[in-house]
């Protein structure tokens, strides 16, 4: 879980003001393949039992092949699931009342932290494509900076709108805030 | 020669090392980045509970198999007797 005290350089009154994840029906449409992919194996079976052609798998050679490529298939199954469940979960995007936090894994073996001063935002887009975003009210918020980092996409968040609009008042109140300072 | 069926658990040995390191590196991305979180503590214990289920069935219906029985035995083939008869 984030903690804003744990992140290096937080202001004394930053506070979490949006904590955005993926929409859950990215995480549904990986958990529907898995459950299709685990399903294959029975189907073909069931298709072969039908003709009658089961009995080629009880050889002293092919049985033993056809359970360890069972094996295989389902190990790597639930590891991709696992994978893609853990890289849902740990992908995360924070807003803070100074700051817009980005925490994502790129692969494996790859994972970013990067964080942008809400003042010096220049653009903020929000988009929502195609048919399960529009029903769903999920879509994409693009970020542009003026930094070299230039662009913090926020990847399938639920209420992209709303979160969108929220953002720009942060950033406004942000700017009007460091006006004041100078 | 003889090769015997037991040739199957080396691709085997070496998928179980591949998915040993992606887990371990999942792990350390839960319990560094994810502490705490009941949701992934749940999903974890969901994985392991899942391939110990997945390694438990399979050495179930692997441990009557005879690991010696010939895949392929190069001494006697049809091809070798027709190349060179005795």
């Amino acid at each position: 879980m984030f903690k804003l005290e744990n992140y290096p350089s937080s202001e004394p009154d930053e506070r979490i003001v949006l904590s955005l994840r993926r929409h859950w029906f990215i995480l549904f449409k990986s958990f529907l393949g898995f459950l299709i992919l685990c399903a294959i194996p029975a189907v073909i079976f069931i298709l072969l039992s039908r003709v009658g052609l089961t009995e080629m798998f009880n050889g002293p050679i092919a049985y033993p092949l056809t359970v360890t490529g069972l094996f295989i298939y389902y190990l790597g199954l639930i590891s991709y699931m696992y994978n893609a469940f853990v890289d849902f979960y740990l992908d995360n995007w924070i807003v803070t009342n100074h700051r817009i936090i980005s925490i994502e894994a790129k692969n494996l073996f790859n994972r970013t932290v990067s964080a942008q001063a809400l003042y010096r935002v220049q653009d903020v887009t929000a988009e929502s494509k195609g048919f399960a975003p529009t029903f769903l009210n999920y879509g994409t918020i693009y970020i542009q900076t003026a930094a070299e980092k230039e662009r913090f996409v926020f990847m399938d968040v639920q209420h992209p709108f709303e979160n969108a609009r929220l953002i720009e008042q942060l950033i406004t109140a942000d700017k009007e805030c460091h006006k004041g300072m100078q | 020669m003889i090769i015997p069926i037991s040739v199957i658990l080396i691709p085997l040995a070496l998928f179980l090392l591949i998915f040993i390191i992606f887990a371990l590196f999942n792990f350390y991305h839960v319990f560094r980045y994810g502490f705490g979180d009941l949701t992934l503590f749940f999903g974890t214990f969901f994985f392991i509970c899942a391939s110990a289920l997945i390694f438990f069935y399979a050495f179930q219906l692997l441990r009557g198999v005879d690991f010696n029985y010939p895949l392929l035995d190069l001494r006697s083939t049809s091809a070798n007797s027709n190349f060179f008869p005795r």
